[in-house]
Order: C-alpha cells, then structure tokens, then sequence
C-alpha cells in the first residue's frame, strides 16, 4: 500500500518571502505529483488547520523562518524540534501554532499524529514588503524545495 | 535617568509587535508606547491595479480578518462605481459575514481569551491554551468549539469560494449565488451555531463569572478606561456588522456623533507620534490631547463592547437578552472595562448566529439576481464594515478606467491603538513599583492587549509561531534584569 503524504504550505501570499510555504504548493500543483499525496494551500494557518489537515502516515510542512540564517537556506525539522523551539504555548493574538494543532486533533478528533513529520523551513529575507514575488535567493530556495519534496514522494 | 522595559511579543502570527515602557527616576511607569514594524510598499502594490481586483488581493494583507477586508473593499468597489447591489446579494454578504464574524469571536474566546480564565492567570504557562481549557471544560465542549468554528468557516468558504481568500463578492454584488441545497445545509449549520453561541455564554457564567477572582478581574479598576466608543448602528441604533451608519457614544453615553462611513474623514483625524508606525485615530471635533481618556480627549475605542455601548440593543431575540444581562451586571451604560470586550464578544456571536439562521431561511437568499454591473465612470469611494476587532474603513480612488490611483484604509487595531497603551500603562503602574517588576506583569500585560484582540495586519506567519515575550529593565541605561517567555 502507497504511503499517503499531505504537503502544507503556510504564509501569506503578499508578503514577499513570507510567501515561500505557499509557492512551494503552488508549484506541486502544476507538477499533479499523485493520488496519494494531498496538497494544501494552509495561508496563514491557524485553528482552520484543524479542518485542513487529514489523517495521512507523512505529513510535509512547508513555511518562512527567520532564526538568522543565510536567507534562502531550507532547514529540516522535525516534529521534535518545534518541541524544543516553539515552546508549546498559546499566547499568540490569533491563533495556535502547528504542533498545537496538531495536539488538539489528536485530543478531540482521535486523530494520530502522521508517522513521519517533516517541516521545510526556508530561512526569509524580507517579511515586511508588500509584493507577491520572493526576493531572489527564497526564490531559488522555493524551486530547490519543490525538487527536494518531489524526491521525497 | 529614565528607565526602559521593553516587552517584545515578536511573533509571526501577529507581526512584530513590542511594548516598550518608560520608568520615571523613582523606577516608576512613566510611559508605554505599542509599537509595531510598518509593511512597505502597501500603496505601490495597490496602484495600478484594476479596483475590481482589491476585494481579491486584500484579504491577503490580512490572514487574521479575511472575510472582514473581503467586505470593506467589495463595499468600497461598490461605492467607486456608484452601484446599488441587489437585495439578494446584499443579503448573501451579510449571511457571508455575519459567519466570519461568529468564526473570529469563537476562535477568539476559546483559543486566545478563555484559557487567561479558564484555567486561570494563574496556571502555568503550558496548560493556559485551548488543550488546557479542553481539561475543563470536557472534551465534547472542545468538540463543539471545533465543530460550529468550522461550520462558519464552512457558511463562508460555500458563499466565497474559500474561508481564508475568498474570492466572490466583488463591486456590484457577488459573482456567484447558493444553491438551494447549500441553503439547506447553512440553515443546520445556522441552527447548531445558536445553539452552541448560547452554551458559550453559559460557560462564561459559570466558569469566568462565578469566580470571585475573576468577577473583580472584569469588574474593576485594572484595565477600565473611560472612553469614547464607535461602532455601526442599523437605522434602529442596534448592532450591524455590515452596514450602517458609524455612531460615537460619550464617556458618559451621550450620542456624540453618527455619520455615514463616506463622511469618516470629517469625523476622524490620525495623530502620528515619531516612535511609532502604527497612527493613532482621534476624533477630529475633540482632538487630540494624548493617550488618556475623559470626555477631554478625542481617544475612542472599537470592537465588540464598542458597538454594544454605542447601540441601542440587539436586532435579535436571544442576543437582545444576553446584552441586557450583561449591562445589567455592570448596572452601567456605557461599560468601560476592558475585559468585558470578552463578554461583549459572545453576545454578538450569538448575534451572529441568529443571522445566519435568519439569513438562511430569508426566500430571497437563493435568489440568482447577485450581481448588479457597474455603468458609471469609477471615480472614488469608501466600503466600511463592522470587522471583529472594530471599524474597518477602505477608501479608493481611481483613474476612469477603474486602475487604483489611492488607497486608504482605516483598520480597528489603529483606533484602538491609544486605548491599549492606556491599559498596558495601567496594568504595569500596579506591577512595576520602584523598578520591581515579575513574570505576573507579562500575564497582565497580556491580558490588556488581549482583550482588543489586535491584529497588526500583516499576517506574517514564518516559523516560529509563539509569542515570544522580553521585559528589559534598564538602570542608568544598563539592563540590570530580564524577563523572558518563549524566546530561550
């Protein structure tokens, strides 16, 4: 049996590298990767992730990060890493993060974590400016991630 | 020499915010200043589009309030081309909207309000979220929260394409009408989100306000502000989230001014202070005399215990019962505490809900008639609605074929800048005393700004999504101590 795999791209579509997530899906799209592998456009997220995500055995997270690193730099993390560094917490003015989601699934809806979780997060430049092109090197960033998402499947 | 803390709550989710406060030589709060990071290049990515294109584009801008931008800037496309939309379409867009309204203020309370409550300031950090709050108050109350949240994400995504970029409404209506049997569908969903808006204020009953702690915590002194309240008003001065006239109440309850939302730029003056990118809405007849409050100054305050306080009640049957309990609890009108913004808010869910229901069995609602086509010259208008968090003004100006030239738009969190800062200021006057300050002044702090529910409308959301907090306190400009949440 294939291995069911859900790819999630997260960010706002207008807010130059914060776009990064979502372009990566967008590309997936127009590459029709399968019947087993569901794309989902997840914007800027939040509770509606609860609605938005399935039960599948891998889940691909893909989002913006600014932790400091070379801008276009794609970080592999894990589901273990968001554990250590985003401290599980609602505080935010707007809604919970994706581990939170993730925990509130698997309280409410018995839905278990997918078996493999794997978060793509490319280091941004600019989340400040209005525009729906990534600056260059996220650019490259985004194509590199959609090759290395396709490997993956 | 003065003192800084700086509380920086940087996360994504709602842009990059920090609270800087000022202590005076005695290490006592001199003053507090809500920053947060300016988007650039908003007017350069507005221009030269087609204005047709912006009730698209703008929901975008903002992920917190999608379905709220996705009115204000159909509404002002209506108004550039001089239209009146058909009944039916009008109907639709309020159906549209009155469920993005219940989706933030469920989302709102449970996820982010509810858990300072329920369970309690007071817990740690770890279990004040959704999860913790799931503990008490049971799993199928989780349940519903998650369920009747997704049917008003669903009613908007069956009328606007998509919950979080809808994409139907546009300048002269809607580019699609619903199905008789998506009707059929919205009315379950209608019925099941009364339902579920009336067990809501019972939990606030019974969890928030039968505990003493908590009843002071909302009724008194720590984050109450005598203020000036604006809010949309139906041609009976109760509650409208979609249309109306804009009506400005006084401290003292006084009707100080009502106007239509094209006329806001006679009414509403920005202040601008150097130190921040956030302005400050004022209104213009008082003026404006810094950040405090008194029938002396032009600060106003919006959302949702805004628009109770300025109307005259609730154009519905069950929320008309829930506002008069409300006012008869604090036996005063208007309310000015700030944490009653929580209160107010499920009041008007439940507002929200008996309008979709409404809504749904209207005969008019599967009517085809959604879309009336622009036959002037597009010159220039203004689209304003209620958003959750308070008045959200659009105004557009463009060439005659219709290309934007101009844009400005007006969004709650701005008006209600001042008044966070005056209950920031106070929360932290009661807990930094003599430059002493504790881990129980972020909750505090939290908890004022909290209550306005500010988006700082840039809907970043990279990595990591927390909020992190920093208080620095600087003595004779070296930093002596820090206090940290979620950034080490």
């Amino acid at each position: 049996m294939l291995m069911k795999t859900q790819v999630l791209g997260l960010g706002s579509a207008v807010l130059s590298d914060d776009s990064a997530g979502v372009k990566v899906v967008e590309r997936l799209m127009e590459c029709n990767p399968g019947p087993d592998v569901i794309l989902t456009m997840g914007g800027t997220g939040g509770l509606a992730l609860v609605d938005m995500l399935e039960d599948c055995d891998r889940l691909i997270v893909v989002d913006a990060v600014v932790s400091g690193a070379e801008p276009g730099c794609i970080h592999h993390m894990g589901v273990e890493d968001l554990e250590s560094s985003m401290p599980f917490h609602c505080v935010s003015s707007h809604g919970p993060g994706l581990l939170e989601i993730l925990r509130l699934r698997e309280a409410l809806l018995d839905a278990p974590l997918p078996k493999e979780i794997v978060i793509l997060a490319i280091e941004a430049a600019d989340t400040a400016t209005l525009s729906e092109n990534c600056t260059p090197r996220v650019e490259k960033a985004v194509a590199s991630a959609v090759d290395q998402i396709l490997a993956m499947l | 020499m003065n003192r800084k803390i700086t509380i920086s709550p940087i996360t994504r989710l709602e842009g990059h915010g920090k609270i800087d406060i000022l202590l005076d030589d005695a290490g006592n709060v001199k003053d507090c200043y809500f920053q947060v990071v300016e988007l650039r290049g908003f007017e350069r990515f507005c221009q030269g589009r087609p204005v047709e294109e912006l009730p698209r584009i703008m929901p975008k801008i903002c992920g917190v309030c999608p379905g709220a931008h996705h009115m204000a800037s159909s509404k002002a496309g209506d108004a550039v081309y001089g239209i009146e939309i058909p009944s039916a379409a009008k109907k639709l867009r309020q159906l549209f909207y009155n469920a993005h309204i219940s989706h933030s203020h469920i989302l709102h309370f449970f996820a982010l309000a509810a858990p300072d409550f329920i369970p309690g300031p007071g817990a740690d950090a770890a279990k004040r979220n959704i999860l913790g709050l799931i503990d008490v108050v049971g799993k199928d109350t989780g349940l519903a929260v998650i369920k009747n949240r997704g049917y008003a994400q669903k009613i908007q995504e069956i009328i606007c394409g998509h919950a979080i970029h809808p994409a139907a409404s546009l300048p002269g209506g809607l580019s699609k009408p619903i199905t008789e049997e998506e009707r059929v569908e919205i009315e379950a969903m209608g019925e099941s989100m009364v339902s579920f808006a009336l067990t809501a204020l019972e939990i606030f009953q019974d969890l928030v306000l039968a505990n003493p702690e908590y009843k002071e915590l909302i009724a008194g002194d720590t984050y109450y502000h005598e203020t000036y309240y604006a809010g949309m008003v139906d041609e009976n001065n109760k509650v409208n989230f979609y249309d109306g006239d804009v009506r400005v109440k006084s401290p003292g309850g006084e009707e100080f001014a009502r106007f239509p939302a094209g006329e806001y730029l006679d009414h509403i003056g920005e202040h601008v202070e150097p130190w921040s990118y956030l302005k400050f809405p004022f209104l213009k007849a008082i003026g404006w005399k810094g950040m405090k409050g008194g029938g002396d100054s032009g600060v106003y305050r919006v959302n949702s215990l805004a628009r109770l306080n300025v109307a005259e009640g609730m154009a519905t049957p069950l929320a008309q019962k829930a506002y008069e309990e409300m006012f008869g609890f604090f036996n005063a009108k208007p309310v000015h505490n700030t944490l009653a913004f929580h209160w107010a808010r499920l009041v008007e869910n439940l507002f929200a809900a008996e309008e979709v229901l409404r809504l749904a069995t209207d005969p008019e609602i599967t009517s085809k008639e959604v879309r009336a086509l622009p036959a002037q010259t597009p010159t220039e208008g203004v689209g304003a609605v209620e958003a959750a968090r308070g008045t959200l003004y659009h105004h557009y100006t463009t060439d005659s074929a219709g290309m934007v030239t101009k844009v400005n738009l007006i969004v709650a969190t701005a008006q209600n800048n001042a008044g966070m800062g005056m209950s920031v200021k106070k929360a932290a006057e009661k807990l930094i005393k003599n430059g002493e300050a504790d881990h129980k002044l972020l909750n505090m702090v939290e908890m004022g700004f909290r209550a306005y529910d500010p988006c700082l409308a840039c809907a970043t959301h990279c990595l990591p999504g927390q909020t992190p907090l920093e208080v620095r306190i600087f003595k004779g400009g070296e930093l002596y101590r820090r206090l940290t949440r979620n950034l080490d």
